[in-house]
Protein backbone atom coordinates (compact mmCIF):
# COMPACT_ATOMS: atom_id res chain seq x y z
CA UNK A 1 0.00 0.00 0.00
CA UNK A 2 1.47 3.39 -0.46
CA UNK A 3 2.37 5.74 1.97
CA UNK A 4 -1.00 7.91 1.00
CA UNK A 5 -3.44 4.96 1.41
CA UNK A 6 -1.73 3.92 5.00
CA UNK A 7 -3.71 5.70 7.02
CA UNK A 8 -6.52 6.83 5.32
CA UNK A 9 -9.16 5.69 7.47
CA UNK A 10 -8.41 5.52 11.40
CA UNK A 11 -8.86 8.29 14.35
CA UNK A 12 -5.65 10.02 15.89
CA UNK A 13 -5.55 12.71 13.34
CA UNK A 14 -8.73 14.30 14.52
CA UNK A 15 -7.17 16.62 16.47
CA UNK A 16 -4.93 17.72 13.73
CA UNK A 17 -8.35 18.45 11.40
CA UNK A 18 -10.09 19.93 14.29
CA UNK A 19 -7.29 22.28 14.80
CA UNK A 20 -6.84 23.35 11.31
CA UNK A 21 -10.45 24.03 11.14
CA UNK A 22 -10.40 26.27 14.40
CA UNK A 23 -7.08 28.55 12.90
CA UNK A 24 -9.01 29.14 9.15
CA UNK A 25 -12.48 29.80 11.20
CA UNK A 26 -13.93 26.60 9.11
CA UNK A 27 -17.28 26.30 11.55
CA UNK A 28 -18.07 22.90 11.64
CA UNK A 29 -20.97 22.95 13.37
CA UNK A 30 -24.52 25.14 13.70
CA UNK A 31 -26.85 25.63 16.25
CA UNK A 32 -30.05 26.69 14.77
CA UNK A 33 -33.15 27.69 17.53
CA UNK A 34 -36.12 27.02 15.33
CA UNK A 35 -38.81 28.07 17.89
CA UNK A 36 -38.74 29.54 21.44
CA UNK A 37 -41.73 27.98 22.13
CA UNK A 38 -41.08 25.43 24.93
CA UNK A 39 -43.40 23.06 27.34
CA UNK A 40 -41.02 23.75 30.69
CA UNK A 41 -40.88 27.19 32.22
CA UNK A 42 -37.49 26.90 33.27
CA UNK A 43 -36.55 30.23 35.77
CA UNK A 44 -33.04 30.35 34.51
CA UNK A 45 -33.36 30.28 30.58
CA UNK A 46 -31.33 32.51 29.15
CA UNK A 47 -33.74 32.75 25.87
CA UNK A 48 -35.27 36.19 25.26
CA UNK A 49 -37.49 36.19 22.56
CA UNK A 50 -38.53 39.53 21.29
CA UNK A 51 -41.64 39.56 20.02
CA UNK A 52 -40.65 39.31 16.10
CA UNK A 53 -42.21 36.62 13.81
CA UNK A 54 -40.32 33.75 13.81
CA UNK A 55 -39.12 31.97 10.90
CA UNK A 56 -41.47 29.67 8.80
CA UNK A 57 -40.98 26.47 7.53
CA UNK A 58 -40.11 27.14 4.10
CA UNK A 59 -37.79 29.55 5.66
CA UNK A 60 -35.74 27.26 7.82
CA UNK A 61 -35.78 25.03 4.81
CA UNK A 62 -33.84 27.95 2.80
CA UNK A 63 -31.90 28.60 6.04
CA UNK A 64 -30.68 24.79 5.86
CA UNK A 65 -29.93 24.85 2.12
CA UNK A 66 -27.48 27.80 2.80
CA UNK A 67 -25.99 26.03 5.98
CA UNK A 68 -25.06 22.74 4.05
CA UNK A 69 -24.10 24.98 1.07
CA UNK A 70 -21.55 26.73 3.60
CA UNK A 71 -20.21 23.20 4.33
CA UNK A 72 -21.10 22.75 7.55
CA UNK A 73 -20.92 18.87 9.17
CA UNK A 74 -23.45 19.39 12.20
CA UNK A 75 -26.05 20.68 12.82
CA UNK A 76 -28.02 20.63 16.07
CA UNK A 77 -31.61 21.51 16.33
CA UNK A 78 -32.65 23.27 19.78
CA UNK A 79 -34.81 25.78 21.16
CA UNK A 80 -36.92 26.88 23.17
CA UNK A 81 -37.92 22.86 22.50
CA UNK A 82 -37.57 21.94 19.29
CA UNK A 83 -39.84 19.18 19.36
CA UNK A 84 -42.12 22.15 20.02
CA UNK A 85 -42.35 23.12 16.36
CA UNK A 86 -44.98 21.32 14.64
CA UNK A 87 -42.90 20.72 11.84
CA UNK A 88 -40.10 19.37 13.68
CA UNK A 89 -39.89 16.16 12.29
CA UNK A 90 -39.64 17.72 8.43
CA UNK A 91 -37.05 20.11 9.59
CA UNK A 92 -34.92 17.61 11.23
CA UNK A 93 -35.32 15.12 7.79
CA UNK A 94 -34.24 17.99 5.55
CA UNK A 95 -30.74 18.41 7.71
CA UNK A 96 -30.23 15.05 6.88
CA UNK A 97 -31.62 15.22 3.53
CA UNK A 98 -28.99 17.72 2.83
CA UNK A 99 -26.28 15.65 4.25
CA UNK A 100 -25.64 17.14 7.18
CA UNK A 101 -25.15 15.09 10.50
CA UNK A 102 -27.85 15.97 13.35
CA UNK A 103 -27.78 16.62 16.71
CA UNK A 104 -30.78 17.46 19.10
CA UNK A 105 -30.87 19.75 22.43
CA UNK A 106 -34.18 18.48 24.25
CA UNK A 107 -35.59 18.73 27.71
CA UNK A 108 -36.94 15.13 26.79
CA UNK A 109 -40.93 15.57 27.69
CA UNK A 110 -42.29 14.71 24.35
CA UNK A 111 -39.58 11.69 23.78
CA UNK A 112 -41.07 9.68 27.10
CA UNK A 113 -43.89 8.48 24.43
CA UNK A 114 -42.06 5.95 22.35
CA UNK A 115 -43.89 6.89 18.66
CA UNK A 116 -41.64 9.53 18.85
CA UNK A 117 -38.46 7.86 19.50
CA UNK A 118 -39.23 5.91 17.00
CA UNK A 119 -39.50 8.85 14.57
CA UNK A 120 -36.10 10.47 16.32
CA UNK A 121 -34.75 7.28 15.44
CA UNK A 122 -36.03 7.22 11.46
CA UNK A 123 -33.41 10.54 11.56
CA UNK A 124 -30.17 8.91 13.11
CA UNK A 125 -29.10 11.30 15.19
CA UNK A 126 -25.15 11.35 16.07
CA UNK A 127 -26.68 12.14 19.55
CA UNK A 128 -29.78 13.79 21.84
CA UNK A 129 -28.92 16.42 24.09
CA UNK A 130 -31.77 15.73 27.50
CA UNK A 131 -31.28 18.22 30.06
CA UNK A 132 -31.53 16.71 34.05
CA UNK A 133 -32.21 19.28 36.15
CA UNK A 134 -32.66 16.71 39.73
CA UNK A 135 -32.77 13.25 40.96
CA UNK A 136 -36.03 13.43 42.27
CA UNK A 137 -39.33 15.39 40.84
CA UNK A 138 -39.41 17.29 43.30
CA UNK A 139 -35.95 19.32 42.50
CA UNK A 140 -36.26 18.87 38.50
CA UNK A 141 -40.08 20.48 38.67
CA UNK A 142 -39.21 22.81 41.10
CA UNK A 143 -36.83 24.10 38.46
CA UNK A 144 -39.16 23.05 35.07
CA UNK A 145 -42.33 24.29 37.04
CA UNK A 146 -44.01 21.12 34.66
CA UNK A 147 -45.55 18.87 37.12
CA UNK A 148 -44.82 15.23 35.95
CA UNK A 149 -41.63 16.60 33.56
CA UNK A 150 -39.29 14.33 35.99
CA UNK A 151 -40.95 11.23 34.98
CA UNK A 152 -41.03 11.90 31.73
CA UNK A 153 -37.67 13.24 30.91
CA UNK A 154 -36.52 10.06 32.80
CA UNK A 155 -38.98 7.69 30.14
CA UNK A 156 -37.11 9.60 27.80
CA UNK A 157 -34.08 8.60 28.58
CA UNK A 158 -35.14 5.02 28.83
CA UNK A 159 -36.91 4.83 25.47
CA UNK A 160 -33.49 6.65 24.05
CA UNK A 161 -31.75 3.76 25.02
CA UNK A 162 -34.05 1.58 24.02
CA UNK A 163 -34.17 2.59 20.61
CA UNK A 164 -30.07 2.23 20.45
CA UNK A 165 -29.87 6.61 20.27
CA UNK A 166 -26.75 7.96 21.68
CA UNK A 167 -27.64 10.37 24.58
CA UNK A 168 -25.44 12.78 26.28
CA UNK A 169 -27.20 14.56 29.79
CA UNK A 170 -26.28 17.62 31.17
CA UNK A 171 -27.46 19.49 34.42
CA UNK A 172 -27.18 23.35 35.19
CA UNK A 173 -26.05 23.27 39.01
CA UNK A 174 -28.45 26.09 40.76
CA UNK A 175 -29.26 26.64 44.01
CA UNK A 176 -32.54 24.40 43.99
CA UNK A 177 -30.55 21.23 42.95
CA UNK A 178 -26.74 21.92 44.19
CA UNK A 179 -27.52 19.40 47.17
CA UNK A 180 -27.90 16.71 45.12
CA UNK A 181 -25.36 16.05 42.46
CA UNK A 182 -24.08 13.18 43.70
CA UNK A 183 -28.09 11.47 43.43
CA UNK A 184 -28.21 13.36 39.90
CA UNK A 185 -24.85 11.48 38.90
CA UNK A 186 -26.16 7.69 40.33
CA UNK A 187 -29.03 8.59 38.38
CA UNK A 188 -27.40 9.15 35.24
CA UNK A 189 -25.01 6.27 36.06
CA UNK A 190 -28.13 4.19 36.72
CA UNK A 191 -29.98 5.40 32.88
CA UNK A 192 -26.22 4.08 31.44
CA UNK A 193 -25.49 7.57 30.53
CA UNK A 194 -22.45 10.44 31.49
CA UNK A 195 -23.90 13.80 32.29
CA UNK A 196 -22.15 17.06 32.35
CA UNK A 197 -22.93 19.70 35.10
CA UNK A 198 -22.50 23.18 33.87
CA UNK A 199 -21.66 25.80 36.82
CA UNK A 200 -22.36 28.80 34.91
CA UNK A 201 -25.89 30.16 35.03
CA UNK A 202 -25.85 33.09 32.04
CA UNK A 203 -28.14 36.17 32.17
CA UNK A 204 -30.99 36.15 29.51
CA UNK A 205 -29.49 37.08 25.98
CA UNK A 206 -31.50 40.48 26.30
CA UNK A 207 -29.05 41.32 29.51
CA UNK A 208 -31.71 40.85 32.27
CA UNK A 209 -29.64 39.07 35.43
CA UNK A 210 -32.80 37.45 37.09
CA UNK A 211 -31.12 33.82 35.82
CA UNK A 212 -28.25 34.69 38.07
CA UNK A 213 -30.64 34.29 41.42
CA UNK A 214 -30.49 30.96 41.05
CA UNK A 215 -26.41 30.46 40.72
CA UNK A 216 -24.63 28.07 43.25
CA UNK A 217 -23.10 29.85 46.16
CA UNK A 218 -19.53 30.85 46.76
CA UNK A 219 -19.04 28.03 49.14
CA UNK A 220 -20.80 25.43 47.40
CA UNK A 221 -18.72 26.31 43.80
CA UNK A 222 -15.25 25.98 45.46
CA UNK A 223 -15.96 22.48 46.59
CA UNK A 224 -17.91 21.80 43.53
CA UNK A 225 -14.54 22.72 41.36
CA UNK A 226 -12.15 21.07 44.59
CA UNK A 227 -13.37 18.35 46.30
CA UNK A 228 -16.12 17.48 44.24
CA UNK A 229 -15.76 17.82 40.38
CA UNK A 230 -13.28 14.29 39.69
CA UNK A 231 -16.20 12.18 40.97
CA UNK A 232 -18.68 13.76 39.57
CA UNK A 233 -16.83 13.73 36.31
CA UNK A 234 -15.38 10.24 36.17
CA UNK A 235 -11.91 11.26 37.52
CA UNK A 236 -11.47 14.23 34.94
CA UNK A 237 -10.13 17.38 36.47
CA UNK A 238 -11.88 20.63 36.14
CA UNK A 239 -10.84 22.61 32.79
CA UNK A 240 -8.80 25.34 33.06
CA UNK A 241 -9.89 26.93 30.30
CA UNK A 242 -13.11 27.35 28.35
CA UNK A 243 -14.72 23.89 27.13
CA UNK A 244 -14.86 25.16 23.74
CA UNK A 245 -11.15 26.16 23.45
CA UNK A 246 -8.97 24.28 20.19
CA UNK A 247 -5.53 24.76 19.44
CA UNK A 248 -4.72 27.26 22.47
CA UNK A 249 -4.84 30.52 19.86
CA UNK A 250 -8.03 32.00 21.08
CA UNK A 251 -10.69 32.00 24.33
CA UNK A 252 -12.97 29.70 22.41
CA UNK A 253 -14.49 29.07 19.43
CA UNK A 254 -16.90 32.06 18.89
CA UNK A 255 -17.04 32.86 15.55
CA UNK A 256 -14.83 30.16 14.40
CA UNK A 257 -15.67 26.49 14.97
CA UNK A 258 -19.59 27.08 14.64
CA UNK A 259 -22.57 29.47 14.61
CA UNK A 260 -25.92 29.89 16.41
CA UNK A 261 -29.09 30.88 14.46
CA UNK A 262 -31.69 32.44 16.20
CA UNK A 263 -35.73 31.87 15.42
CA UNK A 264 -35.87 35.09 13.48
CA UNK A 265 -33.23 33.92 11.18
CA UNK A 266 -30.08 36.24 12.78
CA UNK A 267 -26.80 34.90 11.85
CA UNK A 268 -24.79 34.52 15.82
CA UNK A 269 -20.78 34.14 16.72
CA UNK A 270 -22.25 31.31 19.08
CA UNK A 271 -25.34 30.89 21.03
CA UNK A 272 -24.05 32.98 24.09
CA UNK A 273 -22.12 35.26 21.93
CA UNK A 274 -25.28 37.30 20.46
CA UNK A 275 -24.25 40.41 18.14
CA UNK A 276 -25.72 39.89 14.92
CA UNK A 277 -23.60 39.16 12.23
CA UNK A 278 -26.08 39.19 9.38
CA UNK A 279 -30.07 37.91 8.93
CA UNK A 280 -29.52 34.46 6.56
CA UNK A 281 -33.09 35.13 5.40
CA UNK A 282 -31.31 38.50 3.69
CA UNK A 283 -28.47 36.96 2.33
CA UNK A 284 -27.26 34.42 -0.66
CA UNK A 285 -23.69 33.12 0.75
CA UNK A 286 -22.85 33.09 4.55
CA UNK A 287 -19.39 32.28 3.90
CA UNK A 288 -18.86 35.61 1.96
CA UNK A 289 -20.27 37.31 5.15
CA UNK A 290 -18.62 34.65 7.66
CA UNK A 291 -15.73 35.93 5.75
CA UNK A 292 -15.94 39.64 5.76
CA UNK A 293 -18.81 40.64 8.39
CA UNK A 294 -16.95 42.95 10.43
CA UNK A 295 -18.77 41.71 13.44
CA UNK A 296 -17.16 38.33 13.13
CA UNK A 297 -14.30 39.30 12.56
CA UNK A 298 -13.92 41.90 15.83
CA UNK A 299 -15.70 38.85 17.50
CA UNK A 300 -12.35 36.36 16.40
CA UNK A 301 -9.95 39.66 17.37
CA UNK A 302 -11.77 40.08 20.75
CA UNK A 303 -11.49 35.90 21.71
CA UNK A 304 -7.70 35.69 20.25
CA UNK A 305 -7.72 39.01 23.02
CA UNK A 306 -8.95 37.33 25.40
CA UNK A 307 -6.96 34.70 25.64
CA UNK A 308 -3.91 36.65 25.31
CA UNK A 309 -5.11 38.50 28.98
CA UNK A 310 -5.65 35.06 30.82
CA UNK A 311 -2.49 33.84 29.57
CA UNK A 312 -0.74 37.46 30.89
CA UNK A 313 -2.48 36.36 34.54
CA UNK A 314 -0.03 33.86 35.10
CA UNK A 315 -0.39 31.89 37.98
CA UNK A 316 -4.14 33.22 37.99
CA UNK A 317 -4.78 32.05 34.73
CA UNK A 318 -7.65 29.78 36.21
CA UNK A 319 -10.37 30.89 33.88
CA UNK A 320 -12.32 27.89 33.84
CA UNK A 321 -15.23 29.03 30.96
CA UNK A 322 -14.57 32.55 30.64
CA UNK A 323 -17.54 33.64 28.25
CA UNK A 324 -17.58 36.81 26.65
CA UNK A 325 -21.05 37.01 25.73
CA UNK A 326 -21.56 36.48 29.57
CA UNK A 327 -19.11 39.18 29.44
CA UNK A 328 -20.68 41.45 27.48
CA UNK A 329 -24.25 41.01 28.89
CA UNK A 330 -23.43 41.18 32.38
CA UNK A 331 -20.88 44.18 32.35
CA UNK A 332 -21.02 45.52 28.78
CA UNK A 333 -17.50 44.65 28.16
CA UNK A 334 -16.84 41.28 25.97
CA UNK A 335 -13.33 41.23 27.98
CA UNK A 336 -14.06 42.13 31.51
CA UNK A 337 -13.61 39.18 33.87
CA UNK A 338 -17.32 38.95 35.17
CA UNK A 339 -17.97 37.74 39.10
CA UNK A 340 -18.56 34.44 38.67
CA UNK A 341 -15.69 33.59 36.30
CA UNK A 342 -13.43 34.75 39.21
CA UNK A 343 -14.73 32.52 42.32
CA UNK A 344 -14.99 29.76 39.24
CA UNK A 345 -11.20 30.95 38.67
CA UNK A 346 -9.67 30.66 42.24
CA UNK A 347 -11.65 27.04 43.33
CA UNK A 348 -10.28 25.59 40.09
CA UNK A 349 -6.85 27.10 40.89
CA UNK A 350 -6.89 25.74 44.60
CA UNK A 351 -8.15 22.70 43.50
CA UNK A 352 -4.81 22.09 41.16
CA UNK A 353 -2.98 23.02 44.11
CA UNK A 354 -3.99 20.50 45.95
CA UNK A 355 -3.87 18.04 43.82
CA UNK A 356 0.73 19.15 43.10
CA UNK A 357 0.33 18.70 47.33
CA UNK A 358 -0.62 15.64 46.78
CA UNK A 359 1.49 14.92 44.17
CA UNK A 360 -1.25 13.22 41.36
CA UNK A 361 -3.95 14.41 39.08
CA UNK A 362 -7.39 13.99 39.86
CA UNK A 363 -7.39 11.35 36.85
CA UNK A 364 -3.92 9.54 39.18
CA UNK A 365 -6.53 9.59 42.45
CA UNK A 366 -9.49 7.96 40.49
CA UNK A 367 -7.35 5.04 39.32
CA UNK A 368 -5.77 4.80 43.29
CA UNK B 1 -11.71 -5.58 -4.51
CA UNK B 2 -13.81 -4.10 -7.27
CA UNK B 3 -14.93 -6.08 -9.93
CA UNK B 4 -17.93 -6.75 -12.20
CA UNK B 5 -19.84 -8.75 -10.04
CA UNK B 6 -18.64 -6.60 -6.71
CA UNK B 7 -18.66 -3.68 -8.65
CA UNK B 8 -17.91 0.60 -7.01
CA UNK B 9 -19.79 0.94 -3.92
CA UNK B 10 -21.17 4.59 -3.09
CA UNK B 11 -20.89 5.90 0.34
CA UNK B 12 -23.62 5.94 1.97
CA UNK B 13 -25.73 9.37 2.20
CA UNK B 14 -26.55 9.01 5.54
CA UNK B 15 -22.91 9.65 6.94
CA UNK B 16 -22.05 13.81 6.59
CA UNK B 17 -18.73 14.24 5.48
CA UNK B 18 -16.74 17.34 4.97
CA UNK B 19 -12.86 18.03 3.58
CA UNK B 20 -11.04 20.57 5.89
CA UNK B 21 -8.58 22.48 3.74
CA UNK B 22 -5.87 20.16 2.17
CA UNK B 23 -5.80 18.08 5.83
CA UNK B 24 -8.53 15.72 4.75
CA UNK B 25 -11.79 14.41 5.45
CA UNK B 26 -13.74 14.17 8.61
CA UNK B 27 -16.99 11.89 8.30
CA UNK B 28 -19.41 11.30 10.78
CA UNK B 29 -20.90 7.61 11.48
CA UNK B 30 -24.57 8.05 13.01
CA UNK B 31 -24.93 4.70 13.64
CA UNK B 32 -22.11 4.31 15.50
CA UNK B 33 -22.10 8.04 16.88
CA UNK B 34 -18.19 8.55 15.66
CA UNK B 35 -16.20 10.35 13.57
CA UNK B 36 -13.86 9.18 11.27
CA UNK B 37 -11.10 10.82 9.43
CA UNK B 38 -9.36 10.12 6.37
CA UNK B 39 -6.19 11.71 4.94
CA UNK B 40 -6.05 14.27 1.35
CA UNK B 41 -6.30 11.03 -0.40
CA UNK B 42 -8.78 9.20 1.33
CA UNK B 43 -10.99 12.11 1.34
CA UNK B 44 -10.56 12.82 -2.15
CA UNK B 45 -11.78 9.02 -3.50
CA UNK B 46 -14.82 9.06 -0.51
CA UNK B 47 -15.84 12.57 -2.34
CA UNK B 48 -15.80 10.79 -5.66
CA UNK B 49 -17.36 7.51 -4.74
CA UNK B 50 -21.25 9.46 -5.14
CA UNK B 51 -22.69 6.48 -7.66
CA UNK B 52 -21.56 9.21 -10.61
CA UNK B 53 -17.85 8.41 -11.20
CA UNK B 54 -16.57 5.38 -12.67
CA UNK B 55 -13.24 3.28 -11.11
CA UNK B 56 -11.61 4.95 -14.28
CA UNK B 57 -12.18 8.75 -13.11
CA UNK B 58 -12.08 8.21 -9.64
CA UNK B 59 -8.34 6.25 -10.55
CA UNK B 60 -7.11 9.30 -12.99
CA UNK B 61 -8.49 12.00 -10.01
CA UNK B 62 -6.28 10.30 -7.46
CA UNK B 63 -3.50 10.21 -10.40
CA UNK B 64 -4.22 14.26 -11.30
CA UNK B 65 -4.20 15.73 -7.36
CA UNK B 66 -1.69 13.09 -5.91
CA UNK B 67 0.93 12.62 -8.25
CA UNK B 68 0.59 8.54 -8.29
CA UNK B 69 1.12 5.76 -10.84
CA UNK B 70 -2.23 4.12 -12.25
CA UNK B 71 -1.43 0.72 -11.13
CA UNK B 72 -0.84 2.43 -7.39
CA UNK B 73 -3.91 4.77 -7.89
CA UNK B 74 -5.81 1.64 -8.44
CA UNK B 75 -4.33 -0.88 -5.68
CA UNK B 76 -4.92 1.77 -2.89
CA UNK B 77 -8.66 2.32 -4.66
CA UNK B 78 -9.32 -1.18 -3.91
CA UNK B 79 -7.18 -1.39 -0.64
CA UNK B 80 -9.44 2.05 0.61
CA UNK B 81 -13.00 0.69 -0.57
CA UNK B 82 -12.52 -2.81 1.16
CA UNK B 83 -11.94 -0.93 4.83
CA UNK B 84 -14.41 1.23 3.81
CA UNK B 85 -16.84 -1.65 3.48
CA UNK B 86 -15.67 -3.29 6.52
CA UNK B 87 -16.41 -0.02 8.59
CA UNK B 88 -20.29 0.02 6.64
CA UNK B 89 -18.88 3.43 5.46
CA UNK B 90 -20.69 2.56 1.29
CA UNK B 91 -23.47 0.82 0.32
CA UNK B 92 -23.75 -0.58 -3.07
CA UNK B 93 -24.55 1.04 -5.66
CA UNK B 94 -27.95 -0.20 -6.66
CA UNK B 95 -29.00 0.19 -2.55
CA UNK B 96 -27.95 3.75 -2.92
CA UNK B 97 -31.14 6.34 -4.23
CA UNK B 98 -31.35 8.99 -2.17
CA UNK B 99 -29.47 11.90 -3.92
CA UNK B 100 -27.11 14.10 -2.07
CA UNK B 101 -24.65 16.97 -2.74
CA UNK B 102 -21.43 17.26 -3.21
CA UNK B 103 -19.72 19.21 -0.17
Amino acid sequence: MSEGAESRVHETPYSRLMNRAFADAVPLTCQIEITYRCNHLCTFCYNSPSGEREMTTEQIFDVLRKVAEFGVLYVTLTGGEALCHKHFFKIAAEVRRLGMALRIYSNGYLMADKKVVRRIKELTPVEVEISLHGATAETHEGLTKIKGSFAKTVKAIENLNEAGIKVNLKCPITRLNQHELFEIKALANRLGRYIIFDAVITPKDDGDLDPLSLRAGDDFLEKYWGEWYAELHDGQSPPRGNHCESDGSANCGTGRSGFTIDPYGNLLPCVAFRRKIANVLEIDDIEHVWRHSPVANEVRALSVEAKRRIDALGEESYLTGFCLGVAETQTGDPLAFYPQVKVNARAVRRSYELLQIRGGSANDRKSA
Amino acid sequence: MVSEQNPLPRRDSTMAFRSVADEGCLVVVPSRATVEVLNPVGGKIYAMLDGKHTEDEIVHGVMEEFEVGEEQARRDLHEFVSQLRAKGMVVTASAAEAPEQNR
